[in-house]
């Protein structure tokens, strides 16, 4: 039990820090809260409603989205897309994503052969 | 809206800042409906809130850090100090606590004189423990930083000779006591200074000094006791020596022997009838203050001494601890 728990936070600790890149990824064209957050599930990242929220307004906050409300529709909706600034920091991200990726990769593929 | 999700979302921007509050409950409005979907049920939507999350967390998450009324940052340094100023103002109102006891006319019960000396104490800890409290927590509030910032590993270097040139904790912290105690009396010496006085049975009491003339002069006594104190504290914080701060420590010394003995050599500032209190004469009186004067001169000299020596023999050993080694 105490196992388990340890593991799944582990696994949270491990997951948090891609959910930004994660995240950006998806804003090129406008989403709002809900609709980023069905995205998402449906490409298996998982990410709780209560940490994508705050994290939107964070990441608007820092500059790297923008957002605007669409009153067209029936309910007014919050939509949120990368900035110029977001643009260039999600590519230089990714970039830095890949290069830990292929280095992990490497030091645990040595270590499976040992 | 449904009235369960309107209450929480009203439950979670109460945490917010002002400014936030009709944005974020906008916002999180149409995303609570979205994920509830048309026409839900009550079941439904008390599942959705549930997944959300209690309302004090989810704001916790909006504001994005936590808040504290001392961070862990300053806790360290906010708890040192409140041992230290604990300390200090508990031995301080203990001492004035029994020394108005003594002076105190009538007697009164054992009881009634623990009681009243406890609740002093008491009251006087709750009062700093209160005020320090609070200066941290305006500190904290307003992001003040309390490290010393730009660390880099000269200052390791720098500690190489830690163990020898250490300042003891425990000197350090008696001269803080003393130093308070000893202002705190200067003040009463201030306020009062007829209180200074011979007394003896049968007598009214004479006052060695005149009280209007001292009271400009203990001022200056007041200052140079607080230079000390700071230097003291700074000790405490320390805990070696530099060069820089022996310089200070002598300086102090230095400047509260010279003006000591400045005070003690103004004739003028003392009571006639004192001086002739005794059938000695003024100049007998002058003669053993002229003594006095000059044995607290051997003594401080002697206190300086032995601390110019303490850091620059530990100096030069280390110099030649280090020659082997190369």
């Amino acid at each position: 039990m105490k196992d388990n728990l340890l593991f799944t936070s582990l696994v949270s600790e491990l997951k948090r820090g891609n959910l930004t890149l994660c995240v950006l990824s998806q804003l090129k064209t406008p989403q709002y809260g809900y609709s980023l957050l069905q995205t998402l599930s449906e490409q298996h990242i998982e990410i709780e409603a209560n940490t994508l929220y705050p994290m939107l307004r964070r990441l608007e906050s820092q500059g790297l989205l923008d957002s605007s409300w669409d009153t067209t529709e029936s309910r007014p909706r919050k939509f949120y897309s990368l900035s110029t600034q977001g643009q260039t920091l999600f590519i230089d991200l990714l970039k830095a994503w890949k290069e830990q990726n292929k280095q992990t990769a490497l030091l645990l593929g040595e270590e499976s052969h040992a | 809206m449904h009235e369960l999700i309107a209450r929480y979302i009203e439950e979670t921007i109460r945490h917010l800042k002002p400014s936030e509050r009709e944005e974020v409950a906008k916002e999180l409005g149409t995303n609570i409906t979205d994920m509830v979907g048309e026409n839900p049920s009550e079941a439904v939507i008390e599942q959705i809130l549930l997944e959300m999350g209690s309302p004090a967390e989810l704001a916790s998450k909006y504001r994005g850090k936590e808040r504290y009324l001392i961070g862990p940052a300053t806790f360290d340094i906010y708890f040192k100090i409140l041992k230290l100023v604990a300390l200090v103002v508990g031995v301080v109102t203990l001492v004035f606590a029994l020394i108005s006891l003594f002076l105190s006319s009538n007697a009164p019960a054992f009881g009634t004189i623990l009681s009243r000396i406890l609740g002093t104490v008491l009251s006087a800890l709750s009062a700093s423990f209160v005020w320090v409290t609070i200066t941290f927590a305006l500190l904290d509030y307003y992001q003040v930083k309390m490290d010393d910032e730009g660390w880099d590993v000269k200052a390791l270097h720098a500690l190489e000779a830690l163990p020898t040139k250490t300042i003891k904790r425990g000197e350090s912290i008696v001269d803080i006591v003393g130093l308070s105690v000893f202002m705190l009396l200067l003040v009463f010496f201030y306020s009062m200074p007829q209180l200074v006085a011979i007394y003896l049975k049968g007598f009214d009491p004479v006052p060695i000094f005149l009280g209007e003339q001292i009271r400009p002069y203990l001022i200056g006594w007041m200052i140079t006791t607080l230079f000390t104190l700071t230097i003291s504290v700074i000790k405490l914080h320390q805990g070696r020596w530099s060069n820089l701060l022996l310089g200070f420590s002598i300086g102090c010394d230095l400047l509260g022997l010279i003006y000591f003995i400045f005070l003690v050599t103004r004739w003028q500032l003392y009571n006639p009838e004192f001086f002739s209190f005794f059938n000695n004469g003024v100049n007998t009186w002058k003669t053993i203050i002229k003594a006095g004067s000059v044995a607290l001169t051997i003594l401080t000299l002697i206190s300086i001494t032995d601390d110019v020596y303490t850091v620059l023999k530990k100096t030069v050993q280390t110099e030649s601890e280090k020659a082997p080694v190369q």
